[in-house]
């Protein structure tokens, strides 16, 4: 397509707009509101033009671009359309940026050298100098307010977690409100009342958290202005180098990008325009990266435990200490726990220590309980989002999609947008709920049964229960099924007769099973490693059967267990009560090169790129087992070349199988019910974890969204029950007592009790609780 | 609460469950309730698949959604040309000091809503305040006391 702007004739593709059509031949026209990942919208009214035979001033980017069009961008007329616009816009918008009579002066005098610290220079706006109302206001010349200002005067919104809301900074754009409602699908946001009174947020006086907000931080990013910003970042200023990583929070691995200032990691986006992308990130890869690189707390030095006390040592007398100690103690004698958040490289390394220096196959994860053995292994033989996405019908059975597994809720909400049936079997409400054709939430004691009947009722082998009718006749109707299993599967009686059940119908519809987990490389781990079942080793631990533990990046233990020597090896310190003989300081993600194993499918592996230096003295893990071999008298001691990790390929297979043979799941015996209990108890296994270690207790915000230990109670029954948030219930089951904090949560079906709990040891089906 | 969540879903059975519902269904659900609580929100939401922000954000558009449960009566000031020039100002500040309500509020003990009105069009009886369904014309200061004192 041809058309003349600025009488220049350029071409365009065919269906751009106006604006686009300039955009795609280097021509500026300003503009606020509109944005690449959203629709149109018209409502800045900067990007006017003048369309030869059109009337008036059409927004370019609303204006469909045609053959032989004849567009003026830079007439009179336009430009102080323009002014005034920006002048209405600034009439509101504290400005002193853009008119500070002194701004060309105050540069010149900001360094000072002083030894006290002062202030100079204004800090009024954390978008300073990357906001696009002052680049846009720069290039329409307004040097000076024409119009009486009317600030609105607004609190600003910081009580919420992760970033603040300054609408008095707001322009009206609605990026925010369209992306929440256009890409994430979530619409939390929206205009309320109008006129010179509207304000953006949720229903009432509502907090973002209860009005479903996933704070994946999309709104955070397109916004021009300094309204919304990042609590993590807020006065970091520009970034001055953005690295490709991989979030490590999950198996979805999402590519990210690491906003670099100062060679601290201050910020994660999403691969693209740091500007300009709403992403697919949940908020643990948006929000909470960053805080776990840069904590305070980070282990910096490696320390040995002496008669003094705690030394702080170099690597050379740190893994000399852990070769004296592990001197003379039998491989048979020795337990390893590894992470399943290590880099290939790293659990390769490992293997060989284990192998040839430390002559011990003792070695395990927490990751995989004895519960979810059978889930991770039919995670790993799961295609990837792509079933998801195109899937005519999908179940989703006990699978919580709050403040994680972003994709596969986007997945699932794009598929329902082209037509599929979505159904959801489940405790809680999740960011998926509202695009459900319908919502199940199972009887107290009746999950297993319930997942039964619709296995019979599919195979046609019952007739249709009222309940399950919809269901039922949906999946017979569907040419392919696709079942998303979440974690809460496993912990269900009979749970292995239940996955073979759900394997068959799958079969039978030509399905797929889809189960994300919430570990970066436990398919690399089982394949490296071969990791013995973490009952077994726990058995040896219990009954003095071992003498030295090795740590990595796990905290299986609270206390010391009976053993001569503790090796604690990670990013942040250990338990006080573990009592480690040697803590090794540990490289975090953004500080780590190597590979990750993808989560489902065919063998491959995502590269990781370190983006900036780990702190102290702490190094990537490899490194770590590579001192120690040499200090244990191994030589040639390098990284593990590309052929040794390609054949692990055939590695991950064998092992996984074993894996499956290894956890003979039985599914946990239903707990004695509580009489004329009118409560369950769901239990779930917090998966919001990195390297063993609790996000909750390192990030502010993630301890007020997934709180570790506390009930997650339904508004009405905390009502009925007369308790408020931080309040203390005492939930009885089986003759046990223990009292937990409380939080109302309206994401928690009626009559029912959420708790993320802190291990998987004592993971028990869903159970009937008396609550006083 | 048993009540109202009656009549909200025979409300929501009259609408095809569209998002096109959403103001027919926004005006019936006022004028059976009276006006648009929070869990008719969530009711309205849940049925027309919407978010709640999202049918909040469409009812807070139009003057004519409250949301608080009216009170017994209504005043409503005029405020139109005639009644401006006659002192209609002096009559609504006199109500808000007396009634201890901001205009566009209601009293604490549910007495009175206090909004303004642009025109009744009764001009040649101006200043003039409306209770409920009565007119009063030609209303004074002195006059108003006795008015908001006839309802209970």
């Amino acid at each position: 397509m041809k058309l003349t702007i600025d009488g220049a004739e350029l071409s365009a593709r065919d269906g751009s707009s106006v604006l686009d059509a300039a955009q795609q031949n280097d021509i500026y026209i300003p503009h606020l509101c509109s944005h690449p990942e959203l629709s149109p919208y018209g409502g800045c009214r900067l990007c006017l033009v003048e369309v030869d035979g059109m009337p008036g001033c059409p927004p370019a980017c609303t204006t469909q671009a045609r053959e032989g069009m004849v567009v003026h961008t830079k007439t009179d007329a336009v430009r102080s359309l323009r002014c005034e616009v920006l002048q209405l816009m600034l009439s509101e918008h504290p400005a002193s940026c853009l008119v500070c009579p002194e701004s060309a002066e105050c540069a010149s005098y900001q360094g000072t050298i002083r030894k006290v610290g002062v202030t100079t220079g204004c800090r009024y706006c954390p978008k300073d100098s990357v906001c696009e109302l002052q680049a846009a206001a720069k290039s329409v010349g307004v040097t000076e307010l024409t119009l009486p200002t009317s600030y609105r005067d607004l609190p600003v919104e910081s009580g919420e977690e992760f970033y603040d809301r300054d609408y008095n900074l707001c322009i009206f754009c609605a990026r925010c409100v369209r992306i929440c409602q256009e890409q994430r699908q979530a619409a939390v946001l929206s205009f309320r009342q109008r006129g010179h009174l509207t304000t953006i947020g949720p229903a009432f006086e509502m907090s973002h958290r209860d009005a479903g907000c996933e704070f994946c931080g999309a709104c955070v990013s397109v916004c021009p202005t300094g309204a919304l910003s990042e609590k993590g970042r807020k006065w970091a200023g520009a970034a001055e180098r953005l690295a490709p990583s991989v979030c490590m929070l999950c198996s979805q691995q999402c590519d990210i990008q690491a906003v670099v200032v100062k060679d601290h990691v201050v910020a994660t986006l999403p691969p693209g325009d740091p500007r300009g992308t709403g992403g697919e990130l949940c908020v643990k890869g948006r929000f909470c990266l960053a805080d776990l690189a840069n904590h305070p707390d980070r282990l910096r030095v490696p320390t040995v435990q002496t008669a003094e006390g705690c030394e702080e040592v170099d690597w050379d007398r740190a893994t000399a200490a852990v070769a004296e100690k592990l001197r003379g103690i039998p491989g048979a004698r020795i337990a390893i726990y590894a992470s399943p958040d290590l880099l290939l490289e790293d659990l390769v390394t490992l293997r060989r220590l284990a192998d040839n220096v430390l002559h011990t196959d003792n070695v395990t994860t927490t990751a995989i309980a004895p519960e979810s053995g059978e889930l991770l292994s039919r995670s790993f033989a799961s295609p990837g989002l792509d079933a998801l996405a195109s899937s005519p019908c999908i179940v989703s059975l006990f699978f919580n999609g709050n403040y994680a597994y972003s994709p596969t809720t986007l997945a699932i909400k794009r598929a329902v947008n082209k037509g599929a049936r979505y159904f959801q079997i489940g405790w809680l409400r999740d960011p998926t709920s509202r695009f459900a054709s319908r919502r199940v939430t199972p009887k107290p004691g009746q999950e297993a049964a319930l997942v039964r009947d619709l296995i019979k009722v599919v195979s046609g082998r019952a007739s249709d229960s009222a309940d399950l009718a919809d269901i039922a006749e949906a999946l017979r109707a569907a040419e392919r099924t696709t079942f998303l299993l979440g974690m809460g599967v496993a912990c269900l009686p009979e749970a292995t007769e239940l996955l073979a059940a759900i394997d068959k119908i799958a079969e039978l519809k030509r399905g797929a099973v889809v189960a994300p987990h919430p570990h970066a490389n436990l398919l690399g781990l089982v394949a490296a490693l071969r990791p013995k079942p973490r009952e077994d080793v726990e058995r040896l631990v219990r009954n003095g059967k071992i003498d030295a533990l090795w740590i990595i990046g796990e905290s299986p233990f609270e206390k010391r267990p009976p053993v001569n020597v503790v090796i604690y090896q990670n990013t942040f310190p250990p338990p006080e009560q573990l009592a480690a003989d040697v803590v090794l300081p540990a490289a975090s993600w953004c500080e780590v090169t190597g590979s990750l194993a993808v989560a489902h499918g065919q063998w491959r592996l995502k590269t990781v790129q370190a983006a900036v230096r780990p702190p102290g003295l702490a190094r990537q893990d490899w490194e770590i087992f590579a001192k120690a071999l040499e200090a244990m008298g191994a030589r040639d001691v390098g990284t593990p070349s590309a052929e040794e990790l390609s054949a692990l390929a055939k590695d991950a297979q064998r092992a996984a199988a074993a894996l499956l043979a290894g956890h003979q799941v039985h599914g946990s015996a239903p707990a004695p019910a509580e009489e004329d209990a009118r409560h369950v108890l769901v239990r779930e296994v917090n998966p919001h974890r990195f390297r063993g270690l609790n996000l909750a207790d390192y990030i502010e915000g993630m301890a007020r969204l997934t709180p570790e230990e506390t009930l997650l109670v339904n508004p009405q029954d905390a009502a009925e029950l007369g308790v408020r948030d931080g309040d203390s219930l005492t939930v009885t089951a089986g003759g046990q007592s223990r009292p937990y904090p409380v939080r109302l949560d309206r994401k928690v079906a009626p009559a029912r009790l959420y708790l993320l709990s802190s291990s998987g040891g004592d993971m028990v089906s869903p159970v009937r609780v008396g609550v006083r | 609460m048993g009540a109202e969540n009656q009549s909200l879903q025979t409300v929501l059975g009259q609408f095809p469950a569209e998002a096109g519902s959403l103001i027919p269904i926004l005006q019936s659900v006022q004028a059976h309730l009276g006006y648009i609580s929070a869990q008719a929100v969530c009711e309205i939401a849940q049925a027309l698949r919407l978010t709640e922000s999202q049918v909040y954000g469409v009812a807070s558009f139009y003057a004519q959604f409250r949301f608080t449960p009216p009170a017994r009566h209504g005043i409503c000031v005029c405020l139109g040309t005639a009644c401006h020039v006659r002192g209609g100002e002096r009559l609504m500040e006199n109500l808000q000091r007396e009634l201890g309500a901001a205009m566009g509020t209601s009293t604490s003990d549910g007495r009175f809503d206090l909004d303004r009105v642009a025109c009744l069009g009764c001009c040649a009886l101006s200043p003039v305040v409306k209770v409920d369904s009565d007119i009063y014309s030609s209303v004074t200061t002195m006059k108003l006391k006795g008015i908001v004192n006839g309802y209970e």
